[in-house]
């Protein structure tokens, strides 16, 4: 019955935009001609998961019967008009727990124009609201088709951080390069972080201050070296975050600046069956002239493997084991335990995955994953609010349909 | 044909990965240290044997094209949808099959010498991050060919034996 009436509300909430997709999808039905005369693309997707957890909470209330709360739909759509421009958009509806309630975003917007293009380099710029090029998956993390699991490894693609992890407005230089079989990417560029999501604070400062955060000028960077179309690769990314924090009524907080400077070493190989992957990441932080909380700054610790078996061409298994240590100075979490007495194990978390995905058209896939999980550090402060207290061991198991188009 | 010498690479590593499975459940940090040096180990095998070679099928372009060759990178970087014109600058129109079409994977792997899952990826990521465009799907070689045929600046790939009609063929040259 729950069920049915949240179906119902979301599908209320969400028919204009419903309605939307299914006029672009009807007008897209076979229409190649029409997408070669104006050179322009629409695609999208839906995705609902199902999640139920044994003890904390991850989107929504799941360690009980909310097991519902994930759900997100995109719609995207690009032009070329000319071979050196590239203009695209693309909106999102994105349900998570607490996290995210269903307000309609834009995840990016953006102009690209080609410098130069030739069989062996090309130069580029972007303009806009631009997808961060960190690591692997973080430019695709929303779209379900191109995850290698229904989660992305959380100790670097935190869902709780999501925004400020994703986009920003600003602009990128963008560059490749071949010789024989090597392959080099590059993008560089700087940018205002978008700052307004309820969980930021909660992440960064552990508290809901009165005050706001406010983008500061920030830098990100990729390079990635690829050997024979891909087989091999092997990237690095850094980011340079910068907030300012400004300080609201009676605040015990001053004007001041919290940092995030993540660098992430990537790594991948591909067979025609079989994928490695695996990330390493610093995630720094720096916390200046905040007031009641002191100057500090500490760098957290990251990395996963994973490896992906495509047992039929429509059906793949993968195990992962991701690991995060929000303190590399203090594994464990003890010494913040003695500092804070919130539970040491709230400073790791130490997940093994393993999960199956069935592709039943190019269009559709169905995926079921089970995590054992030790230590809470990349759980929602808003979704395990007291009087949950957050257990050490826990256990997750979802499924997530997704269609595209 | 998938070669035997991949087909060994690939049961090795479904063995290796069964193996730590179970040794991360039985024995935690050693299984763990295992899995990152036999993980390091593979990535360094067969890195450089590419799999490009003879095959059937062959690349068609549009008779407009000024282009006589092309380079295996510059085949790769036009199929994966990250090289956007001609050298006169006119638009590349890129015409594929689905995933699972025989004809596509066979062209992926013997032209491109890439797979399939790895174009379907670099698309979707292009696809969905705003940085490209997805190739035009067709349904057949007839009207793969009819659209290479009649389309400015398009490219796409037949069967050598199906002949090309008013297309031309483009050579790739494995340097």
């Amino acid at each position: 019955m729950g069920m049915l009436k949240n179906c119902l509300l979301i599908m209320t909430r969400h028919c204009v935009f419903f309605a939307a997709i299914s006029l672009v999808a009807l007008s897209m039905n076979g229409a190649y001609a029409e997408r070669l005369v104006d050179n322009m693309q629409v695609h999208g997707f839906v995705s609902q998961a199902y999640i139920a957890t044994s003890d904390n909470n991850f989107w929504g209330e799941t360690s009980r019967s909310d097991n519902f709360g994930f759900k997100e739909l995109g719609v995207n759509i690009s032009a070329q008009p000319t071979s050196d421009f590239h203009l695209a958009a693309q909106m999102l509806v994105r349900h998570a727990g607490n996290l995210d309630d269903g307000e309609v975003r834009l995840d990016y917007v953006l102009a690209d124009y080609s410098i130069a293009s030739s069989q062996s380099r090309s130069l580029g710029v972007r303009l806009g609201r631009i997808l961060h090029p960190l690591g692997l998956y973080n430019e695709t993390r929303d779209i379900a088709f191109t995850r290698p699991g229904i989660l992305l490894p959380q100790s670097i693609y935190f869902d709780r951080t999501r925004d400020l992890a994703f986009s920003s407005n600003g602009i990128q230089l963008h560059g490749e390069h071949r010789a024989h079989t090597n392959e080099i990417f590059w993008q560089i560029g700087s940018a205002l972080p978008i700052v307004d999501s309820p969980e930021l604070e909660l992440a960064l400062l552990a508290n809901d201050w009165p005050g706001s955060f406010e983008p500061d000028r920030s830098y990100l960077g990729r390079v990635f070296w690829e050997n024979n179309g891909g087989r091999f690769k092997l990237g690095l990314s850094y980011a340079y975050v910068d907030m300012v924090y400004e300080p609201g009524f009676m605040d015990p907080l001053t004007h001041g600046h919290v940092t995030f400077i993540p660098t992430v070493f990537s790594l991948q190989y591909n067979e025609e069956k079989w994928s490695a992957t695996s990330e390493y990441a610093l995630r720094k932080f720096e916390y200046k002239s905040l007031g009641a909380i002191p100057n500090q700054s500490f760098t957290g610790e990251s990395w996963y493997v994973q490896s992906t078996y495509r047992v039929l061409p429509t059906w793949e298994v993968f195990a992962r084991y991701d690991n995060l240590f929000t303190d590399k100075d203090d594994r464990d979490g003890e010494a913040y335990a003695a500092v804070t007495s919130m539970p040491a194990y709230s400073r790791y978390a130490h997940d093994m995955t393993f999960g199956v995905k069935k592709v039943f058209a190019p269009y559709f896939m169905v995926r079921a994953e089970y995590h054992r999980v030790n230590g809470t550090a990349w759980l929602s402060t808003l979704d395990n609010q007291p009087p949950l207290v957050p257990v050490r061991q826990w256990n997750m198991f979802s499924l997530l349909a997704s269609y595209r188009f | 044909m998938v070669s035997s010498k991949r087909d060994g690479y690939t049961s090795k590593a479904i063995a290796v990965d069964r193996r730590n499975a179970r040794s991360f459940l039985s024995s935690g940090l050693n299984g763990r240290i295992m899995f990152v040096v036999v993980f390091l180990f593979l990535i360094f095998v067969d890195i450089d044997n590419s799999y490009a070679g003879k095959s059937s099928v062959v690349v068609i372009a549009n008779n407009m094209v000024a282009e006589k060759s092309l380079t295996l990178g510059a085949v790769r970087s036009i199929f994966g949808m990250r090289l956007r014109s001609w050298a006169d600058g006119k638009p590349v129109r890129v015409f594929v099959f689905n995933d699972h079409h025989p004809l596509h994977i066979e062209f992926s792997k013997k032209i491109l010498g890439v797979f399939p899952h790895q174009l379907r990826w670099s698309w979707d990521r292009l696809v969905f991050s705003g940085t490209g465009q997805a190739p035009i799907y067709v349904k057949n070689e007839e009207q793969m060919l009819a659209y290479v045929e009649n389309t400015p600046g398009a490219i796409g790939y037949i069967t050598r034996s199906q002949g090309h009609g008013h297309a031309k063929e483009l050579p790739v040259n494995n340097d």
